[in-house]
This record gives structure tokens, sequence and C-alpha cells, in this order.
């Protein structure tokens, strides 16, 4: 029974990895991150006092969390959809799968083909800020300075970080996609939860300073409902600086966001397990 | 039977919030040590930012191109002295790539340095309205004050740097409001800070005796000082710096 359902499951996540795949629009956002990630280097001629490596760095990891949303949003959207339009979804549905399963593979598929779309990304800048921390590293030995740091370990943990992120997002996506009547509908929501995930630690921050309690409370309820994505912004400390991040605060981040995504996953299922098709 | 929608929709609020309370605590070692190390995360840098907030959240990542943006394009306001938009977005870059201490100390630099006379300029209306002393002592004040409260900010930011960033405010305290008492205090307290900048005690001690008068209190402070940089209390004080302060005390105590 639980191989039966295994085997649903992956076949499930790997038609849909295939399928997104497969798609121009896939092609076409790692293509321009990659050549927007690159152009990171060569924009550096804007820079005011950041180091080179942390402007670069900074500028690819923007470059992975944008075009990564922007996947993780349209592409989870229409992979769903695109079941539910063309009606595909009944005769799948109509055979012994459940809906859990269907969803759950939606999302495997869709979550693995960001991991695909992360370690391109993560690839290239990689080797970027390798070459030249060790161009930066020879000059700053020819001036006597001390060289810059770079580990490419922590920039690995930091890709990690980030699939687990667009993970959350693909997960959100999903949970919208399983009570939306249209496309447009769940992928306008889609982005602008996205937006209120991304800024809440800031208003969080901000606002809480005020002095009314009432303000505080609102706030940190409304902070409540929503993941707050800025956590896994630990990309310029875990790669560029030798004091690293403790390993308790990567797992603490890593843990958050596998529970969330567990967890909207499971109202996505909620909420699709009684949808009309 | 499928639940009314409003219903679902009540359920759907009510059990995000309860799995947002249960899984907090499971990021909150993430939150507080981006909090306490990532000064992105401070809340003391988000003030200036908290309009520009949509900004500083899409661009999770561009923050660093984002920052340089915004300066630039507050160099063109400082070329048309308009000092509200240069303000606005060089507050935008400090808050958007607050690690940056070259947007800390050119912020707060143009605003003490630059802007008094701007504000000044207009109220002349080209030379033709003469200002009382009292209201541009008052405008120097005002962008000073700010000024200073910025560098002040970024000591926290930057605790490494605390010496000379006490120094400039020294400067600002020097030249912009002509007040030795506060100057002396910023030297001072650039002397006695973990990273002091080695002239910072020549510097107050010059003041309390040149400007001020406290020949006494100078050797005093002087005296003290040297003891602890002997005694191993200011590790960064080299020991040429120590020559130099031994030679300055010689010279107030003949």
């Amino acid at each position: 029974m639980r191989n039966a359902t295994l085997r649903r499951l992956c076949a499930i996540t790997a038609n849909t990895f295939t399928e997104a795949s497969r798609q121009r629009f896939f092609a076409l956002l790692v293509l321009l991150g990659m050549v927007v990630a690159v152009s990171g280097a060569f924009l550096r001629v804007f820079n005011f006092g950041s180091s080179e490596l942390k402007f670069t760095a900074d500028f690819g990891f923007g470059c992975v969390f944008f075009f990564g949303s922007i996947l993780a949003v349209v592409m989870t959207t229409q992979l769903f959809f695109a079941e539910l339009e063309n009606r595909t979804a009944l005769p799948l549905l109509a055979r012994p799968v459940r809906r859990w399963e269907f969803v759950a593979g939606k999302f495997l598929g869709a979550w693995a083909l960001l991991g695909v779309f992360t370690a391109l990304i993560f690839g290239v800048l990689g080797a970027l800020l390798l070459v030249r921390s060790h161009e930066l590293a020879q000059e700053a030995i020819r001036a006597g300075e001390s060289a810059p740091w770079f580990s490419v370990q922590g920039l690995a943990i930091f890709a990690l970080l980030q699939w687990l992120r667009l993970g959350v997002v693909a997960a959100l996506t999903l949970l919208v996609c399983s009570f939306a009547r249209s496309l447009l509908y769940a992928v306008t929501v889609s982005s602008l939860a996205l937006l209120v995930c991304q800024m809440q630690g800031t208003a969080r921050a901000a606002l809480a300073s005020g002095s009314n309690s009432w303000v505080r409370v609102v706030v940190e309820t409304a902070g409540r409902l929503l993941p707050d994505l800025q956590l896994f912004d630990l990309g310029v400390p875990l790669a560029l600086q030798p004091a690293g991040v403790p390993a308790g605060v990567v797992a603490s981040a890593a843990g958050y966001g596998i529970f969330y995504t567990v967890v909207l996953l499971a109202l996505a299922v909620w909420l699709f397990s009684d949808r009309e098709i | 039977m499928p639940l009314p929608l409003a219903k679902k929709a009540a359920i759907l609020v009510l059990l995000l919030l309860f799995a947002g309370t249960i899984l907090s605590p499971i990021g909150g070692t993430a939150e507080r040590w981006q909090k306490e190390n990532q000064p992105a995360f401070n809340a003391a840098t988000l003030e200036d930012a908290v309009g520009q907030g949509a900004l500083l959240g899409i661009f999770g990542g561009f923050r660093a191109i984002m920052a340089d943006f915004a300066w630039l394009r507050a160099y063109l306001h400082w070329e048309n002295h308009d000092r509200a938009a240069c303000e606005t977005l060089m507050r935008l870059s400090i808050a958007l790539d607050p690690g940056n201490l070259f947007f800390w100390r050119n912020t707060a630099d143009i605003i003490a340095y630059d802007m008094p006379h701007w504000e000044i300029a207009t109220r002349r209306h080209g030379g033709r309205i003469d200002l009382d002393p009292a209201v541009i002592k008052q405008i120097s004040q005002k962008y000073a004050q700010r000024g200073l409260d910025l560098y002040a900010n970024a000591v926290r930011i930057f605790p490494r740097q605390e010496g000379a960033l006490w120094v400039q405010c020294a400067l600002i305290c020097q030249f912009r409001l002509n007040d030795p008492r506060l100057t002396a205090d910023y030297y001072r307290k650039s002397a006695e800070c973990p990273t002091p900048v080695w002239f910072a005690p020549i510097a107050y001690v010059n003041i309390l005796t040149k400007e001020l008068g406290q020949k006494n209190e100078a050797a005093a402070w002087l005296r003290s000082h040297i003891k602890k940089i002997r005694s191993g209390q200011y590790p960064a004080q080299s020991s040429a710096a120590l020559d130099r302060l031994e030679t300055k005390l010689r010279d107030i105590e003949k």
C-alpha cells in the first residue's frame, strides 16, 4: 500500500518536473538569472566602499531570490492550473490517486525544478566568486594587506537555505492555488503574499519599536499569519565573513523553512480536498 | 459536505495564526542572531527607511546595488542643493546597506557641513536679506546635531571604528558649533574607547590647556591615561603613541 502511494507520488513528481523543465519560461529565467548574476561583477564601478566580493555576492543572492521567486510563483501556479484547465486532473483523480498525493506531487516537482535553478545560479556565482577571491587575495598579498575571505562551504549552505526559502514560496503558492478560481488571481495573490512575507520582518522591527502596546500586539499577531522570509538572509555572513554563522542559527532557519512548508502544504491539501474540479 | 466559504476562510486564518505561533520559536534563534549581528536587521537603521520598506523588502539581496544607485541620485540632488531629497536618498542608502561605513560618514558630513550653508543661502535669497547671527547659529546647530546623531548610530554598528567616528564628531563640534567643551568631550571619548585614535588624547589635552585654560585637569587626566595605557587597558595604542603622550605631559608640567 505504502509502495503504491510512493509510486504514485513519484510519478506525479516526475511528470510535473519534466513538464516544467521543458517550458521556455524556465530556460529563460535560468539564462536571465545567470547573466544578471555574472553582470554584478561588471557593475562594481557603481560600488561605493563595500568590498568587491560582498557587492558581487549580494547581487547574485538578490538575483536568486528575485528570479527564483518569480519561478516559484508563476511555475507552480501554471503547473497546477494547467491540470485543471486542460481537464487532465479529472482522469488523474478518478484513478486511485488521493488529492494529497496530487498536491504533494505538484509541490515536489516544482521544488525539484527550483533546486535545479538554485544549483545552476549558485554554481555560476560560486565559480565567479572563487576566481575573483583568488585574484583579490594575490593582489592583497602583493600590497601587504589581508586577503578577502570567501567560503565555498558557506555558499553551499546558503544555497540550501535559499532552496528551502523557495520551497516555502512554492508551498504558499499551492495554498493559494487550492482555493483560487483563476490563474491570474492565484499569481496576483501569491505575489502579494510573497511581498508581505519578505517585508514583514522589516515592518515588525520598525513598528514594534513604537510606544503603543496595542500597535505592537497587532503587528506581532499579523506577523504570525505568514512566514518571515528574511530569516533566510544569511548569505553574506555565511560565505564572506570568517566568523560565519553558528550551526544552531542555520538549523533554526532550515527547521523554520521545512516546518512551514509542511504546514502550508497540509493546509493546501485540506482546502483542495473538497474543492469541485 | 463542504464547509461554507466564510467559515473555511476563518478556519484558515486561525490555523495560519496557530501555525505561526507554534513555528516562531523554531525560527527564533535565527531571528535573534540576525538582529544582533546584521545591521540590516537592526531597528535603529530601519527607522529612516520605514517609508521605503517595500523597496527594502523586495530587493532583499539587491541591497548593495540599490543603495549605490540611491547614493548616485543623492549626488544629483547634492549638486542642486536640494536638502530634503538629498538627505532622504542618503538615509535610504544607509538603510539599504547599513554595513557600508562610506554612507554613514558622508551622510553625516554632508548634513553637518554642507546643508547649513544651503539653508542659509536659501534664507538670504541670494544675499538680498541679512540673517541674524543667532539664526545662523541655530541653523548650524540643527544640522550639526543631526550629523552627530548619525555618527552616534554608526558607532553602534561599527564598534571597531569607534575612535575614528568620535573624532569626526569632535571635528563637527569644532568647526560647525565652535564649542570647545563639546569638542574636548568627543576627543576624550575617542581616547578612552577600546579602539582609540592615537592623536585623540593629545587633541583633548590641547583643547583643555589652550582653549579652556584647564592645565591642571589636563595634566591629571594625561597622567591617569598614560598609567592606563601602561597597564594594558588600551592595547591598540602603540609605544610610539605612548612616547608622544609622555612628551606632551612633560610640556604641560613645565
